[in-house]
């Protein structure tokens, strides 16, 4: 609702419009005022003058009939004179139709010549001619035929004739009447007309305009320049020309600041590109205040911009780093020159470090004498440093051991062997001896003795991975509990065991003896860590292992979950130089330290029993702090079955070909069978088997074959005698075989499986099983 | 003897005056002749006259003459005197052999001399005569200019009557001019209605004109009309400003029309009505009266009086009817005078039968605020009459 007072003070039109109107009435009313009076008197006047006139016409009508008289000297004819005068009167009987308001009287002796039927009593008569005489030629007011009038009259002597001329009241004021009437409706008609044409004028010539300009003013306010409409010269054209002009300066003036702005917008992109999405971190420093600092900067600090601006800047600064940085800026600061390239560390508001290399210059900023930080993030440059390093260290370590355990093996599968002949020799021994023979203790020696050996190779051939495992899905958690129950009376008591199962599953594939005994070496070597007692903490937990962290880990694992054991003791903790060295075989500081003994072949097994269970190990140590070991199994979904077997001797019948190349291992494996009850063929390598084999093929129910033979190998013995016969049950015995070429056989329908140096009772469990199957 | 003197340096007066026109004609030239006052109480209307003669001459033999004939004017000095007219009139037509003839001023000049102009059969056109006694002679060749004398005091009669003044007082010299100026206003004052109150006719103005201004004043006449010659006119005057005497209203003849009428009588002069055949006015409407105004003045160096004009209104009407005869024979000029209604330029010439003047109508003028202004008639009026003007302290 716009009020009166608002729409005055807003509207210019009312502001002009409402004084004009106030002014022309007032104006009205003073003309109405002013002007009528001596308008009426002008007009009265006008009449008078018309009376005059007229009065001055009767004696001019008469003069010239009187002249004419003269001039034609007809003065003297009596009859001429009649005819002038009748002529005069009716020329001046005409006059009314000049101003019919006018009326006249042509007197003569009492009687009007105009109008024979009006005849004047001598009082009327007298009257009229006392007034004429009183008039002294001016108008006089006086009553005619009972009416008041405007009487003016003269006397003409020649005829002796009273000539009148006279109006009523009525007309005389007629006249003035209508006169007021037109002023007051003239003036307001006027006035309204004036008004009316000043509205259109002002609407159209102002108002309009002004509009347009209002219009293009707020064009211009929203950024749109257009121009106005421009008609006509007046001020209100200049000023739209004006305007326009203006608004074409204005266009181009944005035009210029819009080219300068987007050049400045440029300039600031570019430089905030430059130093926002710069790779670089960019900070300015002044009295170690941060005065800038770049958004990348800012975030990798985890900080915001205001927050560094407000902080000491140093306290992002790695507390090793932090002096020398300080040093850097203050020598910059005083104008000395520095190191080009700088590498320190900046701490994350999470604790996270980020190596850099930063450079500092001294630079104005904001008048002020600063120093420009400009870092390099090199924080993966170095982790991958660090991981190349340590991977290069991995493999260096891994080939080490490869080759160690290549050489461990050959040895230990030598060794082995021969102790297979010495512990099968002793053991034929014994069935050959009395029972009650004294010989039987050396016998029982021997066997002993080979036993410890045989255990010995056992851990080289674990290390070296030539040692077949026997692959069964086992509980992970039931062995290292199983295996802390056999630790926990042997170690000291003031080592406290922990057991953290966190590892949902715990089911892999693998072989529980040496499971077993990775455990127990670990343990052990823990506690030897802490003499003065610890803790011992085992820990599990589910890891899915990605692509690129199995072919950087250096034990080809394959991607896939895993179980991850972390054995941590707080015990002195292994030196570094030492660390390098942990899984050799034969390396070992007890001896040098502490006194105690030590094969050196513990974690040198632990190494291998990891690696055919295709899983990783990783040490970590620091002095004082304790060490740990972290292993990574692969999961499966198999089974769990029962771990171990029994030590019943089975007994069968059947025959079964024996290949092997050694000659104890043959007559070692003959004994035993044939003892069992079995018939016995011998071949010594591969070809020959094959031979007896195509020979005596429906007599031989079983084969037993080894696996490492010259002439013909286990493997390829295996592959021929399957194409000779698909179903001939074939079982390999080997101390030392690869995994690639088990499975392959495994797949390819091999039966089973002994591991060398093999006792009566696996033997005959085995042999008896796939017998009956 | 001395007359015979007289008479011939006259002659060689105006022979040597005007000898140089005769150098460039190469045939004789036209010998008008006429007669001037010199002296007597026409002096100063006579001369007025004999200049408009002049300027006539001039322009005519200017244009290359008459008929191919340049003018040569023969003037006589009458010395206001009829005999003397009538002698020199006679000589000029007989012995002198002029072939024209002009006329002198004033009606008994102009009867003297018309004796001897119709004996001799010659047209004379009478430019200062408004008795009407000459006319009535039946003669043939004698024709007039001015309005009749009995026409002199209608205008005045009139406006004092619408006035409404209805008294008059009329005094005139005992001649023939005046007497008949004086009937004549009785008569008119008695159809106006205006009633004569005192009627005095004078023969010697000197001797009587001092008693007539007493009884006027003594009756307190307002409204008086007084016609006579020049010198009697100013002595009326004179005993009227003696009296300190001052009518509303007073009409006399000739010298209110004269230019230094003003200068003679004064501030008296303010409000005197004057009766003139002509008045040199540019505001006169009629055709050449303003050339002849301007014309006369360059000549003279004088404003011409209406005796000037009518003289040189003679001279037009003669010219014309000359040209139009294309004949000096004076039967065939009476005879296109006697028929000629004309715009002169002191108005319009028309005669009757008898040769008197019935197409001019003098005209009534009033001295206002040192000027002459026409009052009358309504069509040639310059100012409305006044009435009652007082006598002022330089009177």
């Amino acid at each position: 609702m716009i009020s009166a007072s608002s729409l005055f003070r807003d509207r210019l039109f009312y502001k002009i419009i409402l004084p004009v109107i106030v002014v022309g009435l007032i104006v009205s009313f003073i003309s109405i005022k002013f002007l009528i009076p001596p308008l009426v008197a002008s007009l009265q006047n006008q009449t008078d003058n018309a009376l005059y006139h007229t009065s001055d016409l009767l004696v001019s009508i008469c003069e010239e009939r009187f002249d004419d008289l003269i001039e034609l000297r007809l003065d003297n004819d009596k009859q001429m004179q009649d005819a002038y005068l009748q002529e005069a009167i009716h020329q001046i009987a005409s006059l009314e139709q000049i101003h019919p308001k006018i009326k006249t009287l042509v007197l003569k002796n009492g009687e009007n010549l105009l109008n024979s039927s009006t005849s004047f009593s001598e009082i009327n008569r007298n009257t009229i001619i006392d007034a004429i005489h009183s008039s002294k030629g001016s108008i006089v007011e006086t009553t005619l035929f009972g009416e008041k009038v405007r009487c003016l009259g003269q006397y003409y002597p020649f005829w002796n004739l009273h000539l009148v001329s006279f109006i009523t009241e009525k007309d005389y004021n007629e006249p003035a009447l209508h006169a007021r009437n037109i002023v007051v409706f003239g003036s307001f008609g006027v006035f309204s007309a004036v008004v009316i044409t000043l509205l259109l004028a002002f609407v159209w010539r102002i108002n309009i305009p002004l509009r347009r300009i209002i219009a293009a003013t707020s064009d211009v306010a929203a950024g749109k320049f257009v121009q106005t409409k421009i008609s006509g010269r007046d001020e209100i054209a200049q000023v739209g020309k004006a305007f326009n002009q203006m608004v074409q300066s204005l266009q181009d003036d944005k035009e210029q600041i819009n080219t300068i702005l987007e050049k400045l917008s440029d300039s600031e992109e570019q430089y905030r590109i430059l130093t926002e999405n710069t790779l670089a971190y960019v900070a300015v420093l002044a009295n170690e205040k941060c005065l800038f600092i770049n958004k990348r900067m800012a975030g990798a600090l985890g900080r915001t911009a205001d927050w560094i601006k407000q902080n000491d800047f140093f306290s992002l600064i790695h507390t090793e780093d932090r002096q020398s940085l300080r040093r850097i800026i203050a020598e910059l600061s005083e104008g000395k020159s520095v190191e080009k390239n700088v590498e320190c560390r900046f701490v994350k508001n999470n604790h996270d470090v980020i190596w850099v290399e930063l450079q500092a210059n001294r630079v104005m900023y904001k008048n002020a004498q600063s120093v420009l930080i400009h870092a390099m993030d090199i924080t993966e440059r170095k982790s991958e440093q660090e991981r190349r390093e340590k991977l290069e260290l991995q493999l260096e370590q891994a080939k080490r051991l490869e080759a160690i355990g290549t050489l461990a093996g050959g040895v230990a599968h030598d060794f082995n062997n021969m102790l297979g002949g010495i512990m099968g020799a002793a053991e034929m021994l014994a069935l050959h001896l009395p029972e009650n023979s004294d010989t039987l203790k050396y016998q029982k020696l021997i066997v002993k003795s080979a036993g410890r050996a045989a255990a010995l190779t056992e851990q080289l051939l674990t290390f070296s991975r030539s040692n077949p495992k026997t692959s069964t899905a086992i509980d992970l958690h039931n062995i290292i509990k199983e295996t802390l129950v056999l630790v926990q009376n042997t170690i000291d008591k003031r080592v406290s065991l922990i057991k953290d199962f966190q590892a949902k599953k715990s089911t892999i594939s693998g072989d529980p003896s040496q499971l077993q005994n990775m455990f127990l070496n670990l343990y052990i070597n823990g506690a030897q860590a802490m003499p003065e007692g610890g803790d011992l903490s085992i820990t599990t937990c589910l890891v899915n292992l990605d692509d690129s962290y199995c072919k950087e880990s250096g034990f080809g694992l394959q991607p896939g979950d895993y179980i991850e054991i972390i054995i941590h003791d707080t015990g002195e903790g292994i030196a570094q130089e030492h660390l390098t060295r942990i899984f050799d075989p034969f390396f070992t500081t007890k001896t040098q330290e502490k006194g105690a003994k030590g094969t050196g072949l513990g974690l040198a097994s632990v190494y291998g029993t990891v690696q055919q269970h295709n899983g990783a190990i990783f040490v970590s140590s620091q002095i004082g702090a304790g060490t740990t070991f972290c292993i990574q199994l692969p999961l499966t979904n198999e089974v769990v079955s029962d771990p171990l077997g029994s030590q019943e001797i089975v007994k069968g019948t059947g025959c079964i070909l024996i290949v092997d190349d050694e000659e104890i291992m043959r007559s070692t494996a003959q004994e035993i069978l044939a003892n069992l009850g079995y018939e016995i063929l011998i071949a010594e390598n591969g070809e020959q088997a094959l031979e007896i084999y195509e020979r005596e093929k429906d007599k031989i129910d079983l084969i037993l074959l080894d696996m490492i033979m010259p002439v013909m190998n286990g493997r390829d013995c295996f592959f021929e005698l399957r194409k000779l016969d698909p179903s001939i049950k074939i079982v390999l015995t080997s101390g030392f075989t690869r995994d690639d070429d088990l499975n392959d056989m495994r797949e390819s329908g091999l039966n089973g499986f002994i591991r060398k140096p093999y006792g009566r009772a696996v033997m005959s469990q085995v042999i008896n099983e796939i017998m009956a199957e | 003897m001395g007359n015979l003197k007289v008479f011939s340096l006259t002659i060689f007066f105006f022979v040597v005056l005007f000898g140089h026109s005769m150098a460039f004609s190469t045939e004789s030239p036209i010998l008008v002749g006429a007669t001037v006052s010199l002296d007597g109480e026409y002096v100063e209307t006579s001369a007025m006259i004999q200049l408009g003669y002049k300027m006539w001459a001039e322009e005519v033999n200017s244009r290359g003459g008459l008929l191919g004939r340049n003018i040569k004017l023969v003037f006589y000095d009458d010395k206001s005197k009829p005999e003397l007219a009538r002698e020199f009139y006679r000589k000029l037509i007989e012995e002198d052999g002029v072939e024209l003839v002009l006329s002198p001023y004033g009606t008994p000049l102009t009867m003297a001399a018309s004796e001897i102009t119709e004996k001799h059969q010659k047209v004379m056109i009478a430019c200062a005569s408004a008795a009407p006694k000459p006319w009535e002679r039946g003669y043939r060749y004698l024709f007039g200019i001015y309005a009749l004398a009995d026409r002199y005091f209608i205008s005045f009669l009139d406006v004092i009557a619408r006035k409404g003044f209805n008294e008059v007082a009329i005094v005139n010299e005992d001649s023939v001019f005046n007497n008949a100026i004086g009937n004549a206003a009785a008569r008119w004052a008695e159809r106006f209605g205006v009633k004569v109150v005192y009627h005095k006719r004078f023969k010697e103005g000197t001797v009587e004109l001092p008693q007539i201004a007493q009884e006027l004043k003594a009756k307190s006449l307002d409204e008086i009309i007084f016609s006579a010659y020049p010198p009697d006119s100013y002595s009326f005057i004179n005993e009227l400003k003696k009296l300190e005497y001052k009518p509303r209203s007073l009409g006399m003849t000739i010298v209110p029309t004269y230019p230094q009428f003003y200068e003679k009588v004064g501030s008296y002069a303010e409000g005197i009505f004057g009766i003139s055949q002509w008045e040199s006015d540019e505001r006169i409407p009629f055709p050449g009266t303003r050339q002849f105004i301007a014309n006369f003045q360059k000549f003279t160096g004088q404003v011409p009086s209406y005796h000037a004009g009518s003289a040189y209104a003679e001279c037009q009407i003669l010219e014309e009817a000359i040209r139009k005869a294309n004949t000096i024979d004076h039967d065939k000029i009476r005879d296109y005078v006697s028929g000629l209604d004309a715009m002169t330029v002191i108005g319009r010439f028309k005669v009757d039968q008898t040769g008197r003047q019935i197409g001019h109508n003098p005209i009534l003028i009033q001295w206002q605020n040192g000027r002459k202004e026409i009052v009358y008639p309504r069509k040639m009026k310059t100012k409305d009459p006044i009435f009652g003007v007082t006598i002022s302290n330089d009177q």
